[in-house]
């Protein structure tokens, strides 16, 4: 399974890799049936809609809340927007991309970012 | 752009199902990588043009694996493009049931209906005869042999198919990258080429067996070339002085995927694709090889170390 995600690591660094949408996690952004592209980049910022590798080896398209350490190393915090709770640190040896078509507006990314804050504060208070 | 609208008028009238009016009832079998394939509706001039394209690979009924239906369509459905400086890419539309295809006066459509024993093509075209008729259908059946070596676990792949000594090498890379070039250089010390656009690839016990199609490019259709070859390594060629670098899994199932024409558009068979061209990948050796104009290139493949 390694060996596929990295060969498609591969493809996406040399051009945009098309994706099939399964679900509603990411609606109304996106619904089951959509294809995105998904291109690999040197940075991903919140509010970015990011395709990355789950632990059960499917692919996942979720929003980028921010950064945390995890296991030592920096980890991506991700949620879907239709989804109530925010996912397992994701590495970012299993991100793919992030979805070209996606271009957040600065007040979608501040929004991102305020979830991520919320998400940390919940975390301090406990 | 949406789909279709390069090449079609109104793609909303785009066929939602494989039926339309026949050119004629005349029908031929092609031996094809995939299995036998049935083109039928054809109109006895198209029959012919078919026959005459594919020469050795007609031949009169029998058990089809694949069928390819083709119907007219009015000239009217299709846009007049400018083909100068023009680089022809068919538009492809995957879904999970089935996929679309416009292109240069021709609309198709493949279909896995449920229950179905073989894959169903179907091409609209409205071209009756002659060169453009048989370069319509073949654009066709490029993308139904792609989705059929698929379906068997194989695929079709973008390569330079190089073979002597009974053994085959297989010579991926985008267009440009050197893959005529190559194959003229081996032609010249003495190798065949199955082609140097598209060649099959099917699983045989632990090994891989490359096959040739009659799909070429530059060098057109090699006779005296094998139809079949057990593959000995994959080499995805690159520009610079003559090195040979061996290919980690993923570096060379990533080309592989690369190299896939239309089914590595098609989101909803990516698992499959990646199904099966793993096991392909990891069956030869892989190797980056780069090398200068004028290199031994057929001695340079035969010392590849096993």
């Amino acid at each position: 399974m390694t060996t596929r995600f990295e060969a498609l690591r591969e493809l996406a660094r040399e051009a945009p890799v098309e994706v099939g949408v399964r679900g509603d996690c990411m609606a109304p952004l996106f619904a089951g049936g959509d294809r995105v592209r998904v291109a690999a980049a040197r940075f991903y910022v919140p509010g970015d809609v990011v395709v990355f590798r789950a632990a059960g080896g499917g692919l996942v398209a979720h929003r980028l809340l921010g950064y945390r350490l995890h296991a030592g190393r920096l980890a991506l915090v991700t949620r879907g927007d239709a989804c109530p709770a925010h996912d397992a640190p994701v590495p970012l040896a299993a991100v793919l991309g992030r979805v070209e078509t996606v271009r957040p507006t600065l007040a979608a990314r501040a929004a991102a970012l305020g979830r991520f804050l919320g998400l940390a504060l919940s975390k301090v208070r406990r | 752009m949406s789909f279709g609208a390069q090449f079609l008028r109104v793609p909303d009238l785009f066929p939602g199902r494989p039926a339309g009016e026949d050119w004629g009832d005349r029908a031929v079998t092609l031996s094809i990588a995939g299995g036998p394939c049935l083109v039928s509706g054809l109109s006895a001039v198209q029959e012919r043009d078919l026959r005459e394209r594919f020469g050795g690979l007609c031949r009169d009924g029998g058990e089809a694996a694949v069928s390819l239906r083709v119907f007219r369509a009015p000239a009217g459905d299709f846009r007049e493009i400018d083909t100068r400086g023009w680089e022809y890419t068919l538009d492809l539309d995957p879904s999970p049931g089935g996929l679309r295809v416009a292109g240069m006066r021709l609309m198709a459509r493949l279909d896995w209906p449920a229950g179905a024993s073989r894959l169903a093509g179907a091409l609209w075209t409205c071209e009756a005869a002659g060169e453009e008729w048989t370069s319509v259908c073949e654009n066709t059946l490029r993308v139904l042999t792609a989705y059929r070596l698929l379906e068997l676990g194989g695929a079709m792949i973008h390569s330079a198919g190089i073979s002597g000594e009974g053994e085959g090498y297989l010579l991926l890379g985008p267009s440009g990258a050197g893959k005529t070039t190559a194959s003229r250089l081996c032609l010249e010390e003495g190798a065949t080429v199955l082609s140097d656009d598209l060649n099959a690839l099917v699983r045989e016990g632990d090994g891989v067996r490359m096959v040739k199609l009659p799909f070429t490019g530059d060098l057109g259709d090699r006779a005296g070339a094998p139809a079949t070859v057990p593959l000995r390594a994959l080499l995805r060629l690159a520009k610079g002085p003559e090195r040979l670098r061996p290919l980690s899994r993923a570096e060379a199932l990533a080309g592989l995927v690369a190299a896939a024409p239309f089914v590595n558009r098609d989101p909803w068979r990516r698992e499959a694709l990646l199904d099966a061209l793993q096991p392909l990948a990891a069956a030869v050796p892989a190797w980056e090889l780069t090398f200068p104009r004028g290199a031994r290139l057929w001695s340079i493949l035969k010392a590849i170390p096993r």
